[in-house]
């Protein structure tokens, strides 16, 4: 039942808080650089695929 | 010179403006004295300019039993995205055995290409988080591929596509660039 005067719930009254957990700080900070993946670097490129057509014959 | 805005959202079908990498081109097929000879090109980023109509209505044909296969696409244009830094120096293509002319990067020249007042190239430059290098789109070396093979390709390969505004400015340009006439020099 909130409180007559103000309005607020007992549990405020009361100095309830609520803490939000904090993410525990790893204990040696890595600093290694996470590397940016960009695509377009490269040029075009030609593969020539040759296969002996009397060998896979029955 | 704007910097093109894109989406990430890859979807189910094949869209205009979509990016895709290591997209193969089969330059030729040939058989000699029984050994079959098969030469692909493999570009590390294409652009698809096929019109978004076309295919979205080639991805419900394809999926609806439809009395006909009318609007099904025999293949799917695309054309390369070069590294811009490459395209300076005209060395591009160099993995092919083929050189170009160098676009000088500074001066007008270099203004022209990059404010897309050249017809025939289309410069591309992506905001931050963007994972593609500037790039330029070479109307002249357009080239077809079979919409199947794009969609697998699609699932693993899809880097992002280009926004609507962008999208529809990059499709005009083509579209001018294929219909452009090329007067003679010598008219009576």
């Amino acid at each position: 039942m909130p409180d007559e005067a103000s309005g607020m719930s007992p549990e405020y009254l009361a100095g309830a808080t609520q803490t939000t957990p904090t993410a525990a700080k790893p204990a040696i900070e890595d600093t290694t650089p996470v590397e940016e993946v960009r695509y377009g670097l490269a040029k075009p490129r030609r593969i020539v695929t040759r296969a002996n057509l009397a060998a896979n014959k029955d | 010179m704007q910097l093109t805005k894109t989406r990430r959202h890859r979807g189910p079908r094949i869209c205009q403006g979509d990016i895709l990498r290591d997209v193969e081109f089969i330059e030729y097929v040939s058989e000699r004295l029984g050994v079959l000879e098969v030469s692909r090109i493999v570009f590390p980023l294409a652009m698809v300019l096929t019109q978004d109509c076309d295919l979205e209505q080639d991805y419900n044909f394809r999926r609806t039993r439809k009395a006909t296969q009318d609007k099904w696409l025999i293949s799917v244009l695309l054309a390369p995205m070069y590294n811009a830094e490459h395209v300076y120096r005209g060395e591009h293509l160099s993995e092919l055995g083929i050189s170009m002319e160098p676009v000088p990067r500074g001066g007008n020249t270099g203004n022209f290409l990059r404010n897309n007042e050249r017809p025939r190239y289309h410069y591309l430059e992506f905001p931050p988080g963007v994972p593609v290098i500037p790039s330029v789109v070479d109307f002249k070396h357009y080239f077809s591929a079979n919409v199947e093979y794009l969609r697998q390709l699609k699932r693993t390969k899809f880097v992002c596509r280009i926004s609507e505004l962008f999208r529809e400015d990059l499709a005009l340009r083509f579209a001018n660039y294929l219909a452009r006439i090329g007067l003679p020099e010598d008219t009576p």
